[in-house]
C-alpha cells in the first residue's frame, strides 16, 4: 500500500497479516480508523492476501479500494513462491518449538531424577571409600607386622643354622624391668646375680611399635653363636641380607 | 663401612691425553658393557653372560683378545638378571689372575635390600653374586664401594676431570620409595617381580681435551623419569666441569624400550657433528622399538644395534624360506651378532663400528612397535 494512508510495500514478514492473516482483521480497523472514504492503494501483495484483506473489509463498504492489479500479478511470481515456503517453515518452526519445548520439560524431569541418583550413588560410593580406607589401614598393619615377622623368623633361621652347623657356645636368659619410656627410647635394666645391667633400645626395634610400660617385667633370651667367615654354613641367610657391609660409600670424587 | 673421597679440584694434566673405548659385547637380551679408560684401566659396567648358549666362554674369548687382565671397576647398575647373570664368574675368573679385581660398585644397601627382598626371577643368583662380592672383599681381592646422591666424579687416577665418570641418576628419593613399594608388593604376591629398572645407575663418561669433548652416555635400563632426572643433573655438572651438555654417544636405555625413551636424549645439539646411538638387544619382547629407532634416526643419529634384523616379514613371505622358518612374528628372528666398539681419542673425531652392526631408515621393516613390553 502506498498512499499516505496505508503502510507502504510491506514485507509479507513484516505485516502481521501476512504472517497471522486472521489475526484480528488489522487493515478493517485500519480503515476505520482512517474514516469514511478513505482511499486505499493496495500493493506488493499477494492475490491469495488480496483476497484475504478484501474478505476483512467485508463490513467496511463505505471504504473504497483501489487495486492496483499489476502490481499483484507481478507478486504472485517467484516472491510469492518464496513466501509460502517461508509461511510454511514458519508454521513448521512452531511444531517444531513445541516439539523441543515437551522434550525439554521431559530432560528436566530425567535430569532430576539423574540428580538424584548421583546424589545417592555418591552417597554409597563414600561409604565405600570409608570402608577401603579402613581396610588399607588394616592391610598396612598387617604388612607391617609381615615384614616384622620376616625379620623375626630370619633371627630364627639363624640360630637354627647356627645350632645345625654346631656353632651355638651358650644361651642364657636374663630378667629385668622397664625404667624409662622416652619417645625414642626404651631403657631396661636387667638384674644379674652379681650385676643390675643398664640397657638402651631405640623405639625402631620393637616390633609392630609396641612399647612396654615403665615397671613391666622383660626377660632377653641371648644365644651365643661362634662366628666363622670362611665356612659356607656360618654365613646363614639373614648374614649376607642384613650384614651391613657394602664397602665404602662414594662422597665426592672416587680414583680407582 | 666408611667412605672414600678425595679432592675435587682436576688432576694435573695427565701422563698421556685422554682415549675410550666402550665395548658393548653382543649378549642378547641384557648388558656387557667394557670400557677401556687411560692407563689401560677396564671398567666392566654389568653383564649378562647366559652360560647354555655359548655367550659366557666368547666372553672370555673377547677378554682375552682384548688382553684385560685386570677389571679396575665392575660396576652393576642395577639388579636385574640381564645385568649380573654370569658375574659371579666373571669375579671368580678375575681374582684368579694376579691383582685381577680393583672395585665393585652398586648403589648400595637399598637396591641390595630391594633385590634380596623380592624372591623374583634371579635372587638365587643375586644372592650368590653377593657372597661372591663379600668373599672377594673379604680376602683383600676385592674393594666394595656404592654411589649414592653425594657421588660426584669417578675417575681413572690421574685423569680426574680430564676423563670421568659422572653419576647422575637415580634421584637419592627413589630408592626408599622402591623399597616401601617392593615390601608392600612382597606381601600381597610373594612371587611378585618389582621393577628394579628405577634403581639403575646412570651415568656420563665424559672427556676432554684441548677444548673438544666427548660425552657418552650410560643410561642402562632406565626409565623415562630417571633419564629425566639424569639430563637435568648432566645439566648441572656439565656446567661444573666447564663440559659441554651435548651428547656424543650413548647406549640407548632399556634394549630401545619406547617406556624408557625421553626425547631430550636424541635431540639435535649446536655442534651439529656425528653422534652414535648403540643397543644391546636380544630378540626377545620386540626391542628395540621401531618408534625409538625412527626418533634417533629421524634426528640425525647413527645405530648400532648387537643384533640387527634384516629379515623381514615380506622377505621371508616371498623367499623361499623353510615354513619352519615362518614364525608368527617373523621380523624377530635374528640375523648376526655385533660387538660394537666406540672409540675417541685426544679430541679427534668419534669412530665406531662395525658397519654391519649400522641400521638405516630403510632398513626398519623388521621391527615393531611394541605396545607391551617386558
Amino acid at each position: 500500500m502506498t498512499s499516505e494512508s496505508t503502510p507502504s510495500k510491506q514485507t509479507p514478514k513484516e505485516a502481521p497479516g501476512a504472517t497471522e492473516p486472521l489475526a484480528g482483521g488489522w487493515l478493517a480497523q485500519v480503515a476505520m480508523a482512517l474514516g469514511k472514504g478513505t482511499k486505499l492503494q493496495v500493493a506488493g501483495v499477494s492475490a491469495k492476501q488480496l483476497d484475504e484483506y478484501l474478505r476483512q473489509l467485508r463490513g467496511s463498504s463505505e471504504l473504497q479500494v483501489e487495486v492496483d492489479w499489476r502490481e499483484v500479478v507481478h507478486e504472485t511470481g517467484g516472491d510469492l513462491k518464496r513466501l509460502e515456503i517461508a509461511e510454511r517453515r514458519a508454521d513448521e518452526n512452531l511444531v517444531r518449538a513445541q516439539i523441543l519445548l515437551t522434550q525439554n520439560e521431559e530432560l528436566r524431569g530425567e535430569l532430576r531424577e539423574l540428580r538424584k541418583s548421583v546424589a545417592q550413588i555418591t552417597r554409597v560410593a563414600d561409604q565405600q571409600q570409608s570402608s577401603i580406607e579402613r581396610h588399607q589401614e588394616q592391610q598396612d598393619q598387617l604388612i607391617q607386622h609381615l615384614v616384622e615377622r620376616g625379620r623375626a623368623n630370619d633371627r630364627l633361621l639363624d640360630f637354627a643354622q647356627s645350632h645345625k652347623s654346631g656353632h651355638v657356645l651358650m644361651m642364657e636368659a636374663f630378667e629385668g624391668f622397664v625404667t624409662r619410656v622416652d619417645p625414642d627410647k626404651v631403657v631396661v635394666v636387667y638384674e644379674t646375680e652379681t650385676d643390675a645391667i643398664t640397657h638402651q633400645y631405640q623405639k625402631a626395634q620393637f616390633i609392630g611399635g609396641r612399647l612396654p610400660a615403665v615397671g613391666q617385667r622383660i626377660v632377653t633370651h641371648i644365644c651365643v653363636c661362634a662366628s666363622d667367615r670362611n665356612g659356607e654354613d656360618a654365613a646363614p641367610h639373614s648374614q649376607i641380607e642384613g650384614k651391613e657391609d657394602h664397602g665404602e660409600r662414594i662422597d665426592g670424587r672416587f680414583e680407582f | 663401612m666408611g667412605s672414600v673421597s678425595t679432592a675435587d679440584s682436576s688432576s694435573e694434566n695427565p701422563v698421556d691425553p685422554p682415549a675410550v673405548e666402550i665395548h658393548i659385547f653382543a649378549c642378547g637380551h641384557g648388558d656387557t658393557i667394557l670400557l677401556r679408560l687411560p692407563g689401560d684401566r677396564w671398567v666392566l659396567m654389568d653383564c649378562h653372560l647366559p652360560e647354555a648358549d655359548g655367550t659366557r666362554a666368547r666372553f672370555f674369548e673377547f677378554a682375552e683378545s682384548l688382553k684385560i687382565n685386570r677389571l679396575d671397576l665392575v660396576i652393576l647398575t642395577h639388579p636385574d638378571l640381564d645385568h649380573y647373570l654370569g658375574m659371579p664368574e666373571v669375579l671368580t675368573h678375575f681374582a684368579g689372575k694376579r691383582n685381577g679385581l680393583g672395585t665393585f660398585c652398586d648403589s648400595g644397601p637399598s637396591a641390595q635390600r630391594i633385590r634380596l627382598s623380592l624372591r623374583k626371577s634371579g635372587w638365587k643368583t643375586y644372592r650368590r653374586l653377593i657372597a661372591k662380592i663379600s668373599e672377594l672383599h673379604t680376602s683383600g681381592s676385592l674393594k666394595r664401594a656404592w654411589l649414592h646422591a653425594g657421588s660426584r666424579f669417578i675417575s681413572p687416577q690421574g685423569y680426574a676431570g680430564h676423563l670421568d665418570l659422572v653419576p647422575i641418576a637415580p634421584d637419592p628419593g627413589v630408592l626408599d620409595v622402591l623399597l616401601d613399594q617392593g615390601v608392600r608388593k612382597m606381601a600381597e604376591r610373594p612371587d611378585s617381580g618389582l621393577d628394579a629398572n628405577n634403581l639403575s645407575v646412570v651415568l656420563m663418561l665424559t672427556a676432554a681435551h684441548d677444548h673438544r669433548h666427548f660425552n657418552f652416555l650410560l643410561a642402562a635400563d632406565s626409565s623415562v623419569e630417571q633419564i629425566k632426572v639424569a639430563m637435568t643433573e648432566w645439566s648441572n655438572r656439565a656446567k661444573e666441569l666447564n663440559r659441554s651438555e651435548a651428547i656424543h654417544g650413548l647406549k640407548i636405555p632399556h634394549h630401545g624400550s619406547w617406556h624408557s625413551h625421553e626425547r631430550q636424549m636424541c635431540l639435535p645439539d649446536s655442534t651439529n657433528g656425528e653422534r652414535v646411538a648403540c643397543i644391546s638387544a636380544g630378540d626377545r619382547s620386540g626391542l628395540p622399538d621401531r618408534r625409538v629407532l625412527t626418533d634417533f634416526l629421524k634426528h640425525g643419529w647413527s645405530i648400532l644395534i648387537t643384533r640387527p634384523r634384516r629379515s623381514s616379514r615380506k622377505k621371508l613371505h616371498t623367499a623361499s624360506a623353510p615354513i619352519s622358518l615362518i614364525d608368527r612374528t617373523p621380523s624377530r628372528l635374528p640375523d648376526t651378532d655385533f660387538d660394537l666398539l666406540v672409540t675417541w681419542s685426544a679430541g679427534g673425531p668419534i669412530n665406531w663400528g662395525p658397519k654391519g652392526a649400522e641400521i638405516k631408515t630403510g632398513q626398519l621393516d623388521g621391527y615393531d612397535s611394541a605396545d607391551s613390553e617386558e
